[in-house]
């Protein structure tokens, strides 16, 4: 019994599962860093995505009218995203959990359901715990997002692995109709993870032309449909595709809004060559996955690198491109860190060393020193990223004195644009302006008038602004100060 | 009969009947979070998953976790869009009772296609 116990034990200790717990831990770790002491969302686009998330409760609507940043009809990516806002605005509403709660720890989650799921694709490839491991390197930055925030890019990333797992094992018409389930859904939360799926798997589609043509061409549908459906159904979706194929076809101006990493020194050196050395046994071992896999992941540095070099392609695919290819080099670095574990010594060197525990073991101990060196180097790194804060206590405290106090006749608000989006997100009020990337004319406007100690009644009126909130000096006589730094228009 | 009917789909059911009692009567209790936490990342995409993939061995326990938790979101979102377009909206019991009667209806057609796969078996 004793005996039969131990066994269990020691079975269960060298099962995957055991590995696999650790390793969501440090995803989740890896992952909250942004919000590390932070009680509030981070980046930009987390607080807008809390503002429109917010729109939808208001008007119960997915599809919402206005846009509540500065009113107006919705904008750019408000309708492209509406799956993401739908499905946090439902989360939000069903488990009672606050806000700030969810901006600060699910980022966290996704990213540990984005480690399962490469579990489970790698898995029945024999490397799934090591390209679980390696996934949770993929870095957050400001610039290209990231695991670390909570936004529609880091959403989509499970679901680029979870089309890819059905694609790749089943090929009956409920996993066609599921694939065609998932990219609609990507469409609806983040189309350029849509358009990231597709590039990945059109060598695993070409491959299969050949001996499984079936099963080519059910993936292919599942792809295509959901993207003709959408286009028929959004006219918006339409335009922008227009866009897209024009400005593949000319030359683009290299934009400097976002500064790019570059990849081997921000994803790191070890797990890169792990990725070529994963890459090269793939290709050596042969069969149609391992050769989509690898191909995917070459079609996705193509892209990158003639963008970057000849300006040939979209912005977008090169800018969110970046995360796609750091997870497929995971999943590919995940064979080469199988083979460093399952490395033996060559029979010349058994000659000399003669203890089976050191020959039947190197490639393990091998594997650990890699992982201790790779998660050494790593883990400061990522401690050490910069990271900005939109706002402090005190902005808080008067964005929430405003939501409290003050009712619909004050619905505009001027104030340092770089506060905007945290302040409709608090407040569910417009303002005159808020920065997205860099400081566009009305952000010039709106600090100029805030350093002219708002002085200019005449544009606060010609503009339907009734709130100034600035912690400057404020020397205008038609504003009375209600609340420390916020003033209302008489 | 019985032995088809297995012990998985009823917990789910009840989750969901249970989580909308709990809203109704304690709205501020912490057993919302609890049950509302599976009730939106698990249970409509595990009884999805039943559907799609009847078999016991066509996935191991860990990809039925995985695959549940990615089509619960996706099915959330689809349940929210088809929401927008009715009178009720995007509103807490609209969207408590939509998610609910698709986890029951869901469940009944697992149910359904259990017993046709056992029965292609015999």
């Amino acid at each position: 019994m004793v005996t039969m116990h131990w066994q269990s034990l020691i079975k269960w200790a060298k099962s995957d599962y055991l590995k696999l717990v650790p390793i969501l831990g440090l995803a989740f770790y890896l992952a909250f860093i942004p919000h590390q002491n932070v009680p509030y969302p981070v980046h930009v686009d987390e607080w807008t995505h809390l503002a429109l998330s917010n729109e939808i409760i208001k008007e119960a609507n997915a599809f919402v009218t206005t846009d509540p940043l500065q009113g107006g009809p919705p904008v750019g990516n408000q309708l492209l995203e509406a799956g993401f806002h739908t499905f946090w605005a439902i989360f939000h509403q069903v488990s009672g959990i606050d806000w700030f709660t969810i901006f600060k720890y699910f980022p966290s989650v996704i990213f540990m359901f984005t480690v399962l799921s490469v579990y489970i694709l790698a898995k029945r490839q024999g490397f799934g715990w090591e390209a679980a491991l390696l996934t949770c390197l993929i870095p957050t930055t400001i610039g290209v997002l990231g695991p670390g925030f909570l936004v529609p890019l880091a959403m989509g990333l499970p679901f680029i692995v979870l089309s890819l797992f059905v694609a790749f094992n089943f090929r009956s018409w409920w996993s066609y109709l599921l694939l065609a389930v998932f990219t609609l859904f990507l469409l609806s939360i983040h189309s350029a993870t849509a358009v990231g799926l597709i590039v990945i798997l059109i060598p695993y589609i070409i491959i299969n032309l050949k001996g499984s043509f079936k099963h080519s061409a059910g993936i292919a549908l599942a792809l295509v449909i959901p993207f003709v459906a959408s286009l028929i159904i959004f006219p918006e979706i339409w335009n922008l595709f227009v866009s897209t194929v024009k400005s593949l076809l000319t030359q683009q101006s290299f934009p400097s809004r976002v500064n790019v990493p570059d990849i081997i020194t921000t994803y790191g050196y070890i797990p890169v060559a792990l990725c070529l050395l994963g890459a090269v046994i793939l290709m050596i071992k042969r069969g149609k996955t391992n050769y989509g896999l690898v191909l995917g992941l070459i079609i996705l540095l193509l892209i990158y690198f003639i963008f970057q070099n000849f300006g040939y392609g979209t912005w977008m695919m090169y800018n969110r491109g970046f995360q796609y290819i750091c997870l497929m080099m995971s999943i590919v670095a995940g064979a080469g860190l199988m083979t460093v574990k399952d490395f033996t010594l060559p029979a010349f060197f058994q000659r000399w060393i003669k203890s089976p525990a050191i020959i039947n073991n190197v490639g393990r101990v091998l594997c650990v020193v890699v992982i201790v060196v790779m998660l050494y180097l790593a883990i400061p790194a990522r401690q050490q990223t910069y990271y900005y804060r939109m706002i402090d206590d005190a902005d808080y405290k008067a964005f929430i004195w405003i939501r409290d106090n003050l009712g619909s006749e004050y619905q505009k608000a001027i104030l340092d644009p770089w506060k905007g989006a945290p302040f409709t997100a608090i407040t569910g009020k417009n303002v005159y302006a808020w920065i997205m990337g860099r400081p566009e004319r009305d952000d010039q406007v709106a600090y100029a008038f805030i350093s002219n100690a708002c002085r200019d009644t005449e544009f606060l009126k010609k503009n339907g602004i009734s709130i100034v909130y600035t912690r400057e000096a404020c020397e205008n006589p038609d504003l009375v100060e209600v609340a420390k730094n916020i003033f209302l228009l008489k | 009969m019985k032995a088809i009917l297995r012990n998985d789909l009823i917990p789910v059911n009840l989750l969901s009947i249970l989580l909308i009692l709990i809203i109704t009567f304690f709205p501020s209790n912490v057993l919302r979070i609890i049950l509302g936490l599976p009730f939106i990342f698990f249970s409509p995409g595990y009884i999805t998953v039943a559907f799609l993939f009847p078999k016991k061995n066509s996935l191991s326990i860990i990809e039925r976790i995985a695959l549940s938790i990615g089509l619960s979101m996706v099915i959330v979102t689809l349940i929210g869009f088809g929401l927008s377009y009715s009178p009720w909206g995007i509103d807490l019991y609209p969207v408590l009772v939509s998610i609910t009667i698709f986890t029951i209806v869901a469940s009944a057609l697992v149910w359904y296609r259990r017993h046709k796969v056992s029965g292609e078996k015999n």
